[in-house]
C-alpha cells in the first residue's frame, strides 16, 4: 500500500514545492536622496561626499543640484557612477552670495529594488576663499508633493 | 643841588651800621651758572602721555598687521575639488597662473583645466566601476 502511495506523495511534495519556489520579483521603484551640509555660520564654497549604497539594492540614475542659487548647476561627478551603487559628487561656487547652514547641496535619484539604506562621507567643504571647513553631512529621503 | 646832598645826607654813624647790616658778599660761581643757565624746556606730561599712547598704538597695529598679513604661499594641490576651486577663483580675479595648472595641455589655463580638475576629483577607481 505504501509503495503504491509512495509515486503519488513524492509528486505532490515536488509540486507544493515548485509552487512556493515561484519567484516573486521585489518591486522596483524610483526614490530621490538629498544631501544637506551643514558648516554652520560659514557660507559654502565647495564641498565634496561621497555616497554608496550601504545596505540593500540601489542603483544611482541621476543626480540634480542643490535648493541655493550658488549650488543649483548639476554638480561635478563621474558618469561612469549612474547605474552603480556610489558616487563621487563634488561642486563650488564663485559666487558673492553663498548659503550658510544646513543647505541641500545635491539630490540624487536612485533605482531601488525593495529598501536601500546609504552611507554619506564628506571629503571636505570649504568657505568662500576655499579654506577647509567643519561641516555635518546628511541624506534625507524627501516627501516628494504630488499634484 | 650840593646843598640837598648834604640836607638829606644820613648820619655817619647810620651809614656804618647799614652797611655792616647789609654786607653782601661775593656771589657764589654755582649760583651764577644756575642763573645764566639756559631754562630747560618742561613738556606738559599730558603731551607725553600722548606721545607714549601714539607710539604704543601705531607700533602694536604695525606689529599686529605684519602677524595676520597673508603671507604669499604657493598652493599645495589637495587632489579633491578644492583645487578646482583654486583655478576658479584665481582666474575669475585674473590673477597669474602658472603653466603647470595646464590640465589638458592646450598651452593655455582657463575655464576647461577648471572643469578637468574637478572631473579628476570626482573620478571613481577603476575597480568600483563594473
Amino acid at each position: 500500500m505504501i509503495r503504491r502511495l509512495l509515486p503519488l506523495f513524492v509528486l505532490c511534495v515536488i509540486a507544493f514545492a515548485g509552487a512556493q519556489t515561484e519567484p516573486v520579483a521585489p518591486a522596483v521603484r524610483f526614490e530621490p536622496v538629498d544631501v544637506i551640509v551643514d558648516a554652520g555660520n560659514v557660507p559654502l564654497g565647495a564641498y565634496q561626499f561621497e555616497l554608496a549604497v550601504e545596505k540593500g539594492e540601489a542603483v544611482i540614475v541621476g543626480l540634480e543640484g542643490g535648493e541655493h542659487a550658488a549650488f543649483k548647476e548639476p554638480p561635478f561627478y563621474d558618469p561612469a557612477a549612474l547605474a552603480q551603487s556610489r558616487i563621487v559628487v563634488a561642486a563650488f561656487s564663485t559666487d558673492k552670495v553663498l548659503p550658510a547652514g544646513a543647505t541641500r547641496v545635491a539630490r540624487l535619484h536612485m533605482q531601488v529594488t525593495g529598501s536601500a539604506d546609504y552611507a554619506v562621507k564628506l571629503v571636505v567643504a570649504t568657505d568662500a576663499k576655499g579654506e577647509a571647513v567643519k561641516a555635518a553631512i546628511r541624506t534625507e529621503k524627501p516627501k516628494l508633493e504630488t499634484k | 643841588m650840593a646843598e640837598n646832598h648834604e640836607q638829606f645826607d644820613l648820619p655817619a654813624s647810620l651809614k656804618g651800621d647799614l652797611r655792616r647790616a647789609y654786607a653782601a658778599g661775593p656771589v657764589p660761581a654755582e649760583m651764577d651758572a644756575l642763573i645764566l643757565r639756559p631754562r630747560r624746556r618742561l613738556w606738559p606730561r599730558g603731551l607725553i602721555a600722548a606721545a607714549v599712547a601714539a607710539v604704543a598704538l601705531i607700533g602694536g597695529g604695525v606689529y599686529f598687521g605684519t602677524m595676520h598679513r597673508p603671507v604669499a604661499v604657493a598652493y599645495q594641490r589637495t587632489g579633491d575639488i578644492r583645487d578646482a576651486f583654486y583655478l576658479a577663483r584665481t582666474l575669475e580675479r585674473q590673477q597669474h597662473v602658472e603653466a603647470g595648472w595646464d590640465q589638458n595641455a592646450d598651452g593655455r589655463v582657463d575655464r576647461d583645466d577648471v572643469r578637468q580638475l574637478a572631473q579628476l576629483a570626482v573620478k571613481l577607481p577603476a575597480e568600483v566601476v563594473r
